[in-house]
């Protein structure tokens, strides 16, 4: 219910969530954009591009501009992810059986957006 | 150092960046403004003026899109106009037409990008007609009571911010509010709009929920829609590097901007102005979609 929100509610901890998710993305975003202006490698912004999870854990420790640049786009976009995921959580505990089951339904559509846009 | 590929932009790779900079602030900032969310503005401004491919700019939207919307919803929760409940419950919707959509835009129409510019001409030109009515008066109907809202708990209050009363609303029309839901996350996973725009009305007129819990109710639910789109799109490779991260940190900045300069905001003369350009863009991407525009 919304209303007056009650502090360390779940309303405080989504918002919480939601704001350093995308405080994380846009400090990495920008890290990388130094980075990638700094280097000689050429960045072409009309291209598509690959990430390739498996070797991400590498080019970030070779202080890879794109590296970094995945990274944050990752970090931007599972933050929605956690904020469910913490409901889940929240809905499981306080046994709210329906709303639990609704949560995880999304969580099952963002799981099939991995799945499926991995192996289309 | 990040440049652009192939011939388009201005021709110099510094005043294409300057260029990308400078519109994606600006759709930031007005669509923050207007409360419509930048997409909107977005797509048709990467593909007309920079001439990219529209399964690149759709993507580059989407991934600012859960960047403004995730910033707005933190915000909104903290002044408790957001009905979790409500939100995650139509989300099961937005969320698998999202998923639904860029699906079909990755598959299906891979190497068709002429036909999704010609669906987002109805998309653009509906908006534009929604934005021209302006601020649209509460709609509340007397409608029987929903039994699934009444078993989920749906209803809600809200104080009141201008008067200060606490104001209670019940919930109707799940069935309804749920297929508009779909209908909103299809577009925004097809298209990358947000799909605010055609869902706060949908709530407000058809499950009573008042204007102000509708827009940051919806706010909260495209962050989880945009971003069940965008990660089709990241694993096909639409999501550029170089030319998302430069677009979402000025979109950001722009909605950042927007939000917190207190600066009366010359609101009716931008909605008009904002309304000019979707025409006009509206009437570029056809010609582009069907060939007479290169």
């Amino acid at each position: 219910m919304n209303g007056a929100p009650r502090p360390g509610g779940l309303d405080h901890l989504i918002a919480r969530i939601l704001l350093v998710g995308v405080a994380t993305a846009v400090v990495l975003l920008l890290a990388g954009l130094l980075a990638a202006a700094a280097s000689s490698a050429t960045y072409p912004i009309g291209s598509p591009d690959h990430v390739e999870l498996g070797s991400l854990p590498r080019e970030l420790s070779e202080g890879s501009g794109a590296a970094l640049l995945a990274l944050g786009v990752l970090v931007l976009l599972v933050t929605p992810l956690a904020r469910v995921l913490a409901s889940f959580a929240v809905f499981l505990r306080s046994g709210d059986r329906p709303f639990a089951l609704l949560t995880a339904f999304v969580l099952l559509v963002l799981a099939l957006s991995v799945g499926l846009g991995a192996h289309p | 150092m990040i440049a652009f590929a192939g011939g388009f932009g201005l021709g110099s790779p510094l005043l294409d960046l300057i260029l990308l900079l400078a519109v994606s602030f600006a759709a930031g900032l007005v669509g923050a403004i207007l409360g419509v969310g930048g997409g909107l503005f977005l797509v048709p401004a990467l593909i007309l003026l920079f001439g990219l491919d529209i399964h690149l700019a759709i993507a580059a939207s989407l991934v600012s899109i859960v960047a403004t919307t995730s910033g707005a919803a933190s915000a909104r929760l903290d002044a408790g106009f957001v009905n979790l409940r409500l939100g995650m419950f139509l989300e099961t919707a937005t969320a698998l037409g999202g998923l639904a959509g860029a699906l079909v835009s990755v598959t299906l129409l891979a190497s068709h990008g002429n036909l999704l510019e010609l669906a987002l001409v109805p998309v653009i030109v509906a908006s534009a007609l929604l934005m021209l009515q302006g601020r649209r008066p509460e709609r509340f109907a007397a409608r029987p009571p929903d039994p699934l809202a009444e078993r989920l708990r749906l209803s809600g209050s809200y104080r009141d911010p201008i008067t200060g009363s606490v104001e209670d609303y019940r919930v109707v029309g799940t069935g309804t509010g749920l297929t508009f839901a779909g209908i909103a996350g299809l577009a925004s996973g097809l298209l990358g709009v947000g799909g605010g725009i055609f869902k706060v009305p949908a709530m407000n007129s058809f499950m009573n929920v008042p204007l102000r819990i509708a827009g940051a109710t919806s706010t909260m639910m495209i962050g989880v829609t945009a971003s069940a789109g965008a990660i089709v799109y990241l694993f096909s490779g639409d999501v550029a590097l170089a030319l998302v991260a430069p677009v979402v940190l000025s979109v950001v900045s722009g909605s950042y901007v927007a939000t917190h300069l207190a600066v009366g905001w010359p609101t009716i003369r931008l909605r008009q102005l904002m309304v000019g350009f979707l025409a006009l863009a509206a009437a570029l991407i056809l010609l582009r979609a069907l060939g007479v525009l290169a």
